[in-house]
């Protein structure tokens, strides 16, 4: 079904987290307490900075902080019996379903209650708004499996024991599942909307204001079958980018490149726990999620439509710290099925997957067919670009169109091509179900640019990084596929690399180890990534108690990259101090804001934003969540701390402004006034009634949207779309309307692509065993430009964790996609694996961090940025040792003694 | 299904069950039964060790690091074992946990208790027979190169163990 062009920016904007007004509001639950850190003294280093993280204590003390750590004993007010439910899923996709039959578990191993589809059917139980159409949480009987492990029925037991020694027998129970007539295999169908981007240079070297562009990024998809001129002149292009290919006396490079499914393998399996209190009402959900917002919301949608019999009008969500993410639990559908499951029982569920569980029904990485061609020039130069990318999807969309949109903006590398066409989509197959990974579509774009311009550099016998640099990006300039802004520093790291003994010395050590047993080979790949969505939004409120301490609080969610402990450092800038507590996952509170979201132009309505609740993802605690606590904090000292200061000063001090203080040892200084500590102004500021809470929302696409707002007679323009004031003494929060917004149109929003870019890249060297085949990871050099740090020790961490990851990529990790992969209950980490430190040359790696490029040079998110140019770089490397290209993932030691063999 | 009667140490308290199911895993006798949830469930195949606790045959015994999530809990009658919330003493962080804050050397943190407790039995072990300075990261890699961490690269976990090591009298030869 063609989508109009409305529905398409709808969707495609908002990375399928975009919220509605529900009938539904959420609760600020006492049980958040449980989940809530309060961080110890110890922590906090000088304002401004962390002697370790927030977190920390809490961690290295082995405190209760994941969901799979709660018991309904430990939440006050949670029913005390447990029923554990176990979500059995379907182990086929080539026959009709029939219906469920436990007959061949033991007695005392049966369920004590089945719920199926027609429980749901019955009950009138709708369909999640972002899932919408796909719906189906069981499978109804009769129709054919929409994917492998898609779930037919929850099984209830009220021990948990039982539940133990029945799990093996039902993660892979064929039997249990019963099948009817075979039925056509799903063909591969797109995802809507695809990618397409086809970008023209008319007359060579003309800029690229005046290029000829044609771009789902500024006028919607071409290559579908959309009518209209657009689409023609559109097509004409890709004829005649097809033509040049062909005919204009380029070297022309053609490849297919391919990488494989793999998960995130998260630590914590995904649990949590529901419990449906029907005097009250509401669904109380505690679960990690890297998307809470999205959670508590389709769990309320399901429960939505007026002739449901199961009565929620609240939901009430405890968010706990997330056992690892990196993006397996951005709009996870777990969530849907502890909030189906609650519906059925009147005690605290827990759904608690294990590792072979959660391999066959957790969110994985898509796989990547890649049909790669270049050409380039006879002085070396990149002239055009063919990129037609296929990801397969699995059985449900989930953000598969997104991760595909953004393996289309990375299509064209951190290269200047003249000429580009840009073509990505991913297919709903009946593969398990693929979303939101670390890196999110830009890592299989990179694996593919990077081995073929080292490909093309072989060829043409010229060295790989001199190519690079000769076809670089300039600062600041448009990428090819849309977007403004390259990032700085691809080529002052290109400029480094090309300098370091690693690559300067490569061809000597190469030869040294030609008659070895082990091969040596060193390889190197940049990267550019884009970090954050191209339209964020970020709720936060900052508030100082009497005492002076300070408390962040967020809708962020920290899964391990340090969001909350730079977030507690954040407000130093402006308040002198250091956060006491961030509550992370923070929901409810934000309603004091009354924002509404909307992709319709609702400029004079002062609570409208484009993106209210963004999930945690893409990179955007120091891009984003920062910049929200940092002009949070800013408001707070001038409406509130500096008119308190002001007072305590006297009337001599009436006239100072922002610029005539600062904060030094703790006080804040003003020439000829005595120093004062937070704590005193906190205490004025409470008695006398100033604002002592600052809560806003701050909107992001290319630029920060900013609005005047006038507190207590002083207006003041302020990067953020909405702001409420809590003062001394007050209960609530009074809304400050914005005055002269500058917002963003739909059509801004878009055609001016928000998207802002990192840049990194790698030396690797490996050394490959003859006899065996086995690649390892011996040396590198990590490069990355992150601009302004913060936390450097969270930035260094971040760097090592993508290498890391970045090493299974390449060498370690793959699911098979269909019947032979993780359906068939018997993936774990003993077939599956991960990276350990031997792999990972954890002492011979050296992180080069570049400084930033200005004074005020942003903080770059760097979690995705970080691991892109891994997995080329080693595939390169290989590539070096071997003399031969490997062109598909990860490079296996059956691959490579195939090729010596 | 054979019961039996269990009598273990666990942090130095003792724990008494009768008529206990004599295969229940360790992992989920701390968890379900004794509510201490600092020791972790992961691949629940022995193979991650984020389950990794410390257990003694007999007070001042070795500290042996043992998975707790395929260890039954009959193996462990009349045994001393310590887990992640037992290493703290009288308030002060034992020195590995400080320098695992210090080092940044967790994120999710989910496998740190793991990494603690195999550290931890390297450290017994080094008390009772010292090592050589050149030797300390090969034994580090011993100890803790099986275990699985999807978020750090391991990096700042071998540094933190290296200098509690260094910094402890007694552990290195020279």
């Amino acid at each position: 079904m063609a989508q109009s062009r409305r529905d398409f920016l709808k969707t495609a904007a908002a990375s399928g987290v975009a919220i509605v007004v529900s009938r539904i509001s959420f609760l600020d639950s006492p049980q958040a307490q449980a989940a809530t850190m309060d961080p110890p003294g110890g922590w906090m280093g000088s304002p401004g900075h962390a002697r370790y993280r927030i977190d920390g204590l809490a961690k290295v003390t082995g405190q209760k902080i994941y969901a799979r750590d709660f018991q309904a004993r430990d939440l006050n007010g949670w029913p005390v019996p447990e029923e554990h439910v176990f979500v059995l899923c379907s182990t086929f996709a080539d026959r009709i379903f029939t219906g469920i039959d436990l007959d061949f578990l033991p007695p005392d191993l049966r369920p004590k209650r089945v719920v199926t589809a027609a429980d749901l059917q019955r009950d009138g139980v709708g369909i999640a708004n972002t899932d919408f159409p796909e719906g189906r949480y069981l499978l109804p009987t009769g129709m054919r499996p929409d994917y492998l492990g898609q779930p037919v029925a929850l099984l209830f037991y009220d021990d948990y024991y039982t539940l133990q020694r029945a799990r093996p027998r039902l993660l892979y129970a064929p039997q249990a599942v019963e099948t009817g007539e075979a039925a056509p295999l799903l063909v591969p169908i797109p995802f809507e909307p695809e990618t397409s981007i086809i970008h023209v240079v008319k007359d060579g070297n003309a800029p690229f204001a005046e290029r000829e562009k044609f771009a789902q990024t500024i006028g919607g998809p071409v290559r579908p079958t959309e009518p209209g001129k657009r689409n023609a002149d559109a097509m004409k292009y890709v004829d005649m980018i097809g033509d040049k290919l062909e005919s204009s006396g380029w070297e022309v490079h053609e490849q297919t490149y391919e990488t494989q499914i793999t998960d995130p393998m998260f630590m914590e399996p995904e649990s949590g726990l529901a419990w449906l209190d029907r005097d009250d009402k509401t669904l109380h959900l505690l679960i990690g999620s890297q998307s809470p917002e999205y959670d508590a919301r389709a769990a309320s949608e399901i429960y939505a439509p007026k002739d449901c019999k199961i009565d929620v009008e609240k939901v009430s969500f405890t968010a706990c710290y997330p056992g690892g993410g990196f993006g397996g639990r951005d709009t996870s559908i777990f969530g849907v099925y502890l909030a189906l499951a609650a519906a059925y029982s009147n005690s605290t569920i827990r759904i608690a997957y294990d590792r072979y569980q959660q391999f066959m029904t957790g969110i994985k990485r898509h796989s990547s067919h890649i049909e790669l061609t270049m050409g380039i020039d006879k002085a070396g130069r990149f002239q055009a670009v063919r990129n037609h990318t296929i990801l397969n999807g699995g059985g449900r969309i989930n953000v598969s169109a997104y991760v595909a949109q953004v393996a289309g903006i990375m299509g064209a590398g951190c290269y200047d091509f003249p000429l580009a066409d840009i073509w990505s989509r991913a297919e709903h197959t009946r593969a398990m179900v693929s979303g939101s990974v670390r890196a999110f579509g830009s890592e299989n774009s990179s694996f593919a640019i990077e081995s073929m311009i080292d490909e093309i550099a072989e060829a043409r016998k010229t060295d790989a990084i001199e190519l690079r640099r000769k076809n670089l990006l300039q600062p600041g300039w448009s990428i090819v596929t849309g977007a403004p802004k390259a990032p700085p520093a691809l080529h002052e790291i290109c400029r480094k690399a090309h300098a370091h003994p690693m690559w300067r010395d490569r061809a000597k050590k190469h030869a040294a180890h030609a008659k070895d047993r082990i091969a040596y080979g060193v390889g190197f790949a940049l990267s550019m990534k884009n970090y954050g969505t191209g339209a964020d939004g970020v709720f936060q409120a900052v508030e100082v108690d009497e005492k002076g301490r300070l408390t962040v609080t967020t809708h962020g969610v920290d899964m391990g990259t340090g969001t909350a402990t730079t977030l507690a450092i954040t407000p130093a800038r402006s308040l002198g101090a250091n956060a006491h507590e961030v509550k992370t996952g923070e929901i409810a509170i934000f309603e004091n804001l009354e924002m509404i979201e909307s992709f319709d132009d609702l400029k004079e309505n002062p609570r409208w934003t484009p993106i209210a609740f963004m999930s945690h993802k893409a990179a955007t605690t120091s891009g984003r969540w920062v910049h929200g606590v940092d002009a949070t904090s800013q408001v707070l000292f001038e409406v509130g701390l500096l008119p308190a200061a002001r007072s305590l000063w006297g009337s001599r001090a009436s006239k100072l402004a922002p610029k005539d203080v600062h904060w030094k040892d703790g006080k804040l200084q003003a020439r000829g006034f005595k120093p004062l500590s937070l704590a005193e102004i906190a205490a004025k500021a409470h008695a006398d009634g100033h604002v002592v809470s600052a809560m806003t929302h701050a909107f992001f696409s290319a630029e920060w949207a900013t609005a005047d707002y006038t507190v207590d007679g002083l207006t003041k323009r302020w990067p953020i779309d909405a702001l409420a004031v809590r003062r001394g003494g007050a209960a609530n929060y009074e809304i400050v309307d914005r005055k002269n917004a500058k917002l963003f149109t739909v059509e801004s929003m878009w055609e001016g692509n928000g998207q802002t870019f990192g840049a990194a890249a790698c030396i690797v060297g490996v050394e490959i065993d003859r006899h065996s085949g086995e690649a390892k990871v011996v040396e590198g050099v990590h490069f990355l430009a992150p601009g302004r740090i913060l936390v450097r020790e969270l930035v260094e961490g971040q760097m090592e964790g993508c290498f890391s990851q970045g090493v299974g990529y390449a060498l370690l990790e793959e699911l098979p996609p269909y019947e032979k992969g993780a359906i068939d209950g018997k993936w774990n980490l003993n077939r599956y694996h991960v990276p350990l430190s031997a792999d990972c040359a954890i002492h011979s790696v050296e992180k080069v961090i570049l400084p930033p490029e200005s004074p005020d040079a942003p903080a770059r998110g760097v979690a995705e940025v970080a691991f892109c140019p891994v997995a080329p770089a080693i595939a390169n490397a290989v590539a070096h040792a071997t003399g031969h290209r490997f062109r598909s993932i990860p490079i296996t030691p059956e691959k490579i003694r195939a090729v010596w063999a | 299904m054979a019961t039996i009667d269990l009598d273990l140490t666990i942090n130095d308290e003792k724990y008494r069950r009768g008529d206990i199911d004599g295969d229940l895993k360790l992992v989920d006798f701390l968890r379900q039964e004794v509510g201490l949830t600092g020791t972790k469930f992961c691949c629940g195949i022995a193979v991650c060790r984020v389950c990794t606790v410390a257990v003694q045959r007999v007070p001042g015994g070795h500290q042996e690091a043992m998975r707790a999530c395929t260890t039954p809990v009959s193996d462990l009658n009349g045994k001393i074992v310590t887990t992640v919330e037992g290493l703290a003493k009288d308030g002060e962080l034992h020195p590995l946990q400080t320098a695992f804050l210090e080092n940044f050397s967790f994120q999710c943190g989910y496998s740190a208790p793991g990494f603690l407790m195999a550290s931890y039995c390297l450290l017994d072990r080094l008390k009772r027979s010292p090592i050589p300075t050149a030797d300390v990261d090969d034994a580090i890699q011993d100890a803790v190169g099986q275990h699985v961490c999807r978020c750090t690269g391991y990096v700042r976990y071998h540094r933190a163990i290296r200098q509690v090591i260094l910094s402890t009298p007694g552990l290195v030869t020279a």
